[in-house]
């Protein structure tokens, strides 16, 4: 017996499922505590692990080695429909060896067998069985090297491919290019996950032998490691939602310019649909040679001794520019705000590996904005209102603007007022810094007004978002912050 | 090749083999010996609990099976090296038992048996015959299963008393599939085409862009109880499709007003209840009865808010999506007053994460994971039943849009047969039937859900229950804001803002008065559809961040009882008193009244309703003149004509560049004498609307100078003035940035006090995107601009003192390049 320790999160970055229940097929149980994490009992060798708790999904994970790995991120959904079954789906998989038009081609893989790429791309086929097929089926699904693929819409994790179910259909299937698995040799996991219409979830994983040419660079330690983490106030989303990029292109486009004039502006956009995370560390470093490693890998400690590994990548996928800049995105649900977490770099080549210093940041919790005056549907404001607001969980520095839109009559001139960044204010009277359309607001005359609120502490490490609509932070535009409509009196 | 497919219908067999456990599906390793028939091939007969023929023979490593296939006169169907076994197809007449004892003297045969097929409950193929039993409501489309949104709006309940027959729904939106077979039988045509302005007919093929709108007419209206697919809310009612778009990036606004007007309107284009009308359907307020509009986005617009105003003064009903941003912040068309602005839930009755929130909202209703038609991968096919999975507010419009059919109908007066005579509830009163049956987890109005999330089978009920005189009618307020002044000038960009039903006190509904562009004359402004109570109205304008003038208010108290309509003001209608901007040079309006101008001179003027000016100059054979235009205030679409001495029209132009609302043209003259500048709106004018016409001698292409010079965003450094082109007040130059760091200069002289007016235009709309300076002779800035209208600059600057000045034209930034016409003039001395 071996002890198999791990967190559960309702999604990457998101919040820590507790109370929720792990049982090993052969093992033991246990209950997630306040923080999701648990500690149990599993047998040594392959292990069948499943996750309950009363009004979720339940998650099944397969094809753990736990010889190999006794840590592991698992992610339980809510129920998306209480009256639906909870039972996770099964999987298997089988890869293409030869032509697929032959039916013969398809070699089934059994749980555990370690499947030898040959150098070449691979194509696997993934057989999804739900419970309740009449009422349920499988929904969407990913597939990615080494590391669990969540649902982030930003996943910087590992190789991926989407997986989409077919109700009428139960086989879908995705390939990783010779090219793309370059990153790797020998041995890595592939993971395949799949939610069925209730957020029930089956995590597979596949042992892959790796066969990549050869990288025999000469490998320099990764520099300026310099963690940024990020929390935000809101469960929200990863940029407008929609499933065309020229769409979304075209919506963060009318949002800078917001001085489009009303006729023939094509500005309208179909109302499709998400994705979700709150808190996550950017890694970024640099690399001082030319001549790049085969992978990056990222690695995290909670103590800054007991290092593991998040994922690893090739260059090309996180480099961040030019000149050799890179980032790594670590959205783990074991990140958590007030614990301290510490990063290195690896830069890794058939030649060897070498690791960069420590870098280090302690996410912070949450931080919202209150707004007070004007408040919500207020009339006869005055024509210079001063505008008040309250906070929770600011850090040691809060960085804020006042934004006054006149956005409810236009014809173009949206923007009646975007302040100047004021630090660690909870007040700013209207036009402070000169910078209006106008000296006063127009009488009898309806605006709504908001905040950009972010909050950043000392070491300048760790920051968490309230509100930033117009993204003026070059952060994240988090466009779920509080607004306030008010209306003006007369002119004074 | 569509895999996915490809590969279920070969695993088909495969599974059914494998179900058994005995034997899995080998791959064909290629062998010495016998050619194994490849699976799949021929379907196997099914013998009671097995395949007929077949034996599954295990075997050592050493075993022989050419002994094993000789002593049955047997042939390899499969082997599976892994197991060490084949399968084997002995011949008919021969007992499967019998065969499997022979084989017991044969060396290295570890067993034999018969390959056992193990029943499977799951069909891989959705089909379901008439009559089969159904999974929801009583209907029997196979998929319905899947579409937890009917459940969760109680939709089989409703449909006991009705499935939407007889109301038809207009779907604004991307082009639907219209022949899918899950939507044929319930489309209704004529529809309309708004971008190309045609109609739509059945032959009219799909545009090979929409995908949107196919899943937007299933939510509300897919056919139910054909034996396929799912079934839309209202799986009886009609779907008149009115396409706004062809793009995939969104829909204009222009594009999508049109189309709500031709909703109401229908193909005669005549307003329901005009003379000559004959397209309204009988006892129906408009052509449609429901507009369903899925589309949205953050900026206000005027033309969207006519269009809607259009819908609900005519009895239609507006439903819209409340957006996917989120954000608590106002978005066009679900912030128009009077419509049914919906956010979307989960299965749980909670908001999903993406759903817009705020306290115009009026209902909830399902938004993901939702199962419906989509365009078909194969557009010719009509057996193609392409559905999908889709997430978005999109959707719960259209499905609350449907329940807003079920509600119709079950209210609607009918006759004998039980088709629809009459519908006979107003938009206010169908959205507060779904607003006061709505389930709302909390209890009350939530900026989350509204009033709470849709309940068909509830709102149905309160629409049979004698709903046109029972449930609260909606009130209307209408306003027509003119100078005080002169009260046939009607005012535009007056705000007005509303305060205080009695159902919601906390919420402000707002307005703005026309501009006369569209379907309202000048000033006008209204509110339809609205709950009753006492408001307070807050009204100013027209706004001073666009006439630079102050504004008039007006305050009042209004009180609306349910079924109103009410005027405010008197008979001339609420006077404002506003400083209307002065046109010195009116009357102008005919030949003999005509404004004399000359070379160099730029005059300011108005561009009143309905009105015409006309400017007289002198000109000599062989000039060429250049008359421009450039819009100072307002929005006039102005176009410049000029005539001879007899009202001949020589030359016209209505817009410089496309998309660009100001005039201007070279005239060559032809003979020495008077001609006359003609300066008119396309649209109707306006008291707003201002406008500059200069006239200048065209001067041809400026030579290349290649100046030195730089651009960083909207400032000039390092201009090298030596090769500026000489020019004069009263000459209009054609002039390149050739690349993007090109900056231009000219020389001009200048006297004291006068004002010159430097205006630019680009040939192509950004390109250049003109930065333009104003210097003085020491290299001083005096005065510059970058975006006047549009990137075009215009610069106005009065001169100090005499002297030479300087202008440099470059691109904003240094971002691009590209052909401009500089026009250097003067505004006339007061």
């Amino acid at each position: 017996m071996v002890t198999l320790s791990g967190a559960v999160a309702q999604g990457r970055g998101q919040e820590a499922v507790a109370g929720a229940t792990v049982t090993v097929k052969g093992g033991g149980t246990a209950q997630t505590d306040a923080n999701g994490l648990f500690s149990v009992s599993a047998p040594k060798g392959l292990a069948e692990v499943t996750i309950s708790k009363a009004g979720h999904a339940s998650t099944r994970v397969v094809g753990l080695n736990t010889a190999e790995t006794t840590e592991i991120e698992e992610i339980l959904r809510p129920a998306f429909d209480a009256a639906a079954t909870t039972k996770a789906p099964s999987m298997s998989l089988s890869v293409l060896r030869g032509d697929p038009a032959e039916p013969g081609n398809w070699d089934d893989l059994e749980t555990g067998e370690v499947l030898n790429t040959y150098g070449e791309d691979i194509t696997i086929a993934v057989k999804v069985q739900v419970d309740d097929p009449e009422m349920n089926t499988f929904k969407t699904g990913v597939a990615s090297i080494e590391v669990a693929g969540g649902t982030s819409g930003h996943l910087n994790a590992g190789l991926t491919r989407n997986l989409f179910g077919d109700p009428r259909g139960d086989v879908t299937s995705f390939s990783f290019s010779a090219s793309e698995l370059a990153a790797y040799q020998g041995k890595v996991n592939l993971h395949v996950t799949a939610y069925d219409l209730n957020g029930n979830r089956v995590h597979l994983i596949q042992p892959l032998n790796v066969l990549s040419p050869k990288n025999t660079n000469a490998v320099l330690a990764p520099q300026n490691v310099n963690p940024l983490a990020v929390t935000f106030a809101d469960n929200l989303t990863f940029g407008p939602q929609s499933v065309q990029p020229e769409v979304r292109a075209a919506l963060l486009e009318q949002l800078s310019g917001l001085k489009a004039s009303a006729l023939n502006q094509p500005g309208l956009s179909p109302m499709a649909a998400p994705d979700d995370a709150s808190l996550w560390v950017d890694v970024p470093f640099s690399y001082p040679s030319k001549d790049l490693p085969r992978a990056f890998e990222l690695w995290r400690s909670f103590d800054g001794k007991t290092f593991s590994k998040v994922f690893s990548a090739a260059p090309q996928r996180v480099a961040a520019g030019t000149s050799g800049r890179y980032m790594m995105r670590d959205t783990s649900p074991l990140l958590t705000p007030g614990r301290e977490v510490f990063y290195k770099v690896r830069a890794v080549s058939d030649s060897g590996a070498a690791n960069s210093e420590m870098g280090n940041t302690t996410p912070l919790g949450r931080y919202t904005v209150n707004l007070v005056s004007p408040s919500q549907a207020q009339t006869l404001v005055s024509l210079k209102p001063t505008f008040t607001w309250t906070s929770t969980g600011a850090s040691d520095l809060t960085v804020s603007n006042v934004i006054v839109l006149d956005r409810v009559q236009s014809e173009g001139a949206t923007v009646a007022w975007l302040s100047e960044e004021m630090e660690n204010q909870e007040r700013a009277e209207y036009n402070f810094d000169g910078s209006a359309a106008q000296p006063q607001l127009q009488p009898y005359h309806a605006y709504e007004w908001q905040l950009a609120s972010v909050t950043i502490n000392a070491e300048g490490d760790a920051l968490a978002v309230a509100a930033d609509y117009f993204n003026l932070y070059n952060v994240y535009a988090a466009k779920s912050g509080p607004v306030h409509e008010f209306v003006t009196g007369g002119a004074q | 090749m569509n895999h996915r497919q490809h590969f279920a219908g070969i695993l088909g067999l495969s599974l059914l083999l494998a179900s058994c456990g005995q034997t899995s599906t080998p791959p064909l390793h290629s062998a010495p010996g016998p050619t194994p028939t490849a699976p799949g091939q021929a379907v196997p007969e099914l013998d009671g609990d097995r395949i007929a023929h077949q034996l599954i023979v295990g075997l050592d490593a050493g075993g022989d099976l050419n002994a094993v296939l000789t002593a049955l006169d047997a042939r390899l169907v499969d082997r599976n090296e892994r197991l060490g076994a084949v399968l084997i197809e002995v011949p008919q007449g021969r007992s499967l038992e019998k065969a499997a004892g022979l084989l017991r003297g044969v060396a290295g045969v570890r067993y034999a048996e018969p390959n056992y097929v193990a029943s499977k409950p799951v069909q891989l193929e959705s089909q379901s015959p008439l009559g089969a039993q159904s999974v929801y409501g009583g209907l029997n489309d196979p998929e319905i299963g899947y579409q937890w949104f009917l459940r969760s709006m109680k939709a089989a309940e409703a449909w006991k008393t009705t499935t939407g027959k007889g109301i038809r729904i207009a779907v604004a939106d991307e082009d639907i599939d219209r022949h899918h077979p899950d939507l044929a039988a319930n489309i209704a045509y004529p529809g309309y085409d708004s971008p190309n302005n045609t109609l739509i007919t059945p032959a009219t093929p799909h545009d090979g862009m929409g995908q949107h709108g196919t899943w937007v007419a299933g939510t509300a209206a897919a056919v139910g109880n054909n034996g396929i697919g799912g079934a839309g809310v209202a799986p009886d009612a009609s779907i008149v499709p009115v396409t706004i778009t062809h793009s995939g990036t969104g829909a204009s606004y222009w594009d999508s007003a049109r189309a709500f007007v031709w909703s109401v309107n229908g193909p005669d284009n005549l307003a329901p209840g005009d003379a000559g009308d004959a397209d309204t359907p009988a006892g129906r307020s408009g052509y449609v009865d429901i507009v369903n509009y899925s589309f949205g986005g953050d900026n206000y617009s005027q033309i969207l808010r006519e269009g809607i105003e259009y819908v609900l003064q005519h009895g239609v009903v507006f439903v819209t999506s409340a957006g996917n941003t989120p954000t608590t912040g106002s978005s066009s068309g679900a912030w128009v007053p009077g419509v049914i602005s919906v956010a979307a839930t989960t299965a749980t009755d909670t908001r999903t994460t993406f759903s817009n929130r705020g306290g115009h909202l009026s209902v909830a209703a399902p938004g993901e994971n939702i199962w419906v038609p989509g365009t078909r991968s194969r557009i010719n096919d009509p057996s193609d039943n392409t559905y999908a999975y889709v997430n978005g507010t999109s959707f719960a419009g259209p499905a609350t849009a449907g329940a807003a059919a079920l509600v119709l109908a079950a209210a609607a007066e009918k006759d004998a047969s039980g088709a629809i005579n009459r519908v006979n509830l107003t938009p206010a009163q169908v959205r507060h039937i779904l607003e006061d049956t709505a389930h709302s987890p909390t209890g009350g109005y939530t900026t989350d859900l509204g009033y709470g999330v849709v309940r068909a089978d509830r709102a149905v009920d309160m629409a049979l229950n004698d709903a046109s005189n029972r449930v609260e009618k909606g009130a209307s307020l209408d306003m027509r804001f003119v100078a005080q002044s002169d009260p046939s000038v009607g005012i535009p960009l007056v705000g007005v803002t509303l305060k205080g039903s009695e159902r919601r006190p906390d919420q402000l509904l707002y307005g703005q008065s026309a501009a006369g562009a569209f379907v309202y004359p000048s000033g006008h402004t209204s509110f339809y559809e609205i709950d009753a109570g006492d408001y307070q109205l807050f009204a100013s304008g027209p706004r001073p961040i666009l006439t630079g003038t102050a504004p008039g208010s007006s305050v009042a108290s209004v009180s609306l009882s349910p079924g109103e309509r009410r005027t405010l003001g008197d008979q001339a209608g609420v006077p404002l008193a506003v400083a209307l901007p002065a046109d010195p040079y009116e009357p102008n309006n005919t030949p003999a009244q005509a404004t004399a101008i000359t070379y160099g001179q730029g005059l300011e003027a108005v561009m009143g309703e309905r009105d015409t000016d006309l400017y007289r100059f002198s000109a000599q054979a062989g000039e060429t003149a250049f008359i421009g235009t450039q819009t100072l205030l307002g929005s006039p679409d102005l176009k410049v004509r000029v005539l001879d001495g007899s009202g001949k029209e020589l030359a016209v132009n209505a817009s410089f560049r496309s998309g660009l609302r100001d005039a201007a043209l070279a005239f060559r003259v032809p003979a020495s004498g008077q001609y006359f500048a003609e300066i008119t709106d396309e649209g109707v004018g306006g008291a707003f609307n201002t406008y500059l016409v200069g006239l200048t001698r065209w001067k041809g292409q400026a030579p290349e100078q290649n100046e030195a010079g730089r651009v960083t965003n909207d400032t000039f450094g390092g201009v090298d003035w030596s090769k500026a082109l000489g020019t004069a007040v009263g000459e209009t130059y054609e002039a390149t940035l050739a690349t993007n760091t090109d900056v231009d200069t000219f020389r001009l002289s200048a006297r004291a006090g006068q004002t010159l007016v430097i205006d630019t235009l680009a040939h192509e709309s950004g390109k250049p995107d003109l930065m333009l300076g104003l210097f003085d002779a020491q290299g001083q800035l005096l005065a510059s601009n970058d975006d006047f209208t549009g990137q075009d600059s215009m610069v106005t600057f009065e001169v100090p003192s005499d002297g030479e000045y300087f202008v440099a034209a470059g691109s904003y930034n240094a971002e691009s390049k590209g052909t401009y016409t500089i026009s250097f003039m003067e505004k006339p001395g007061q």
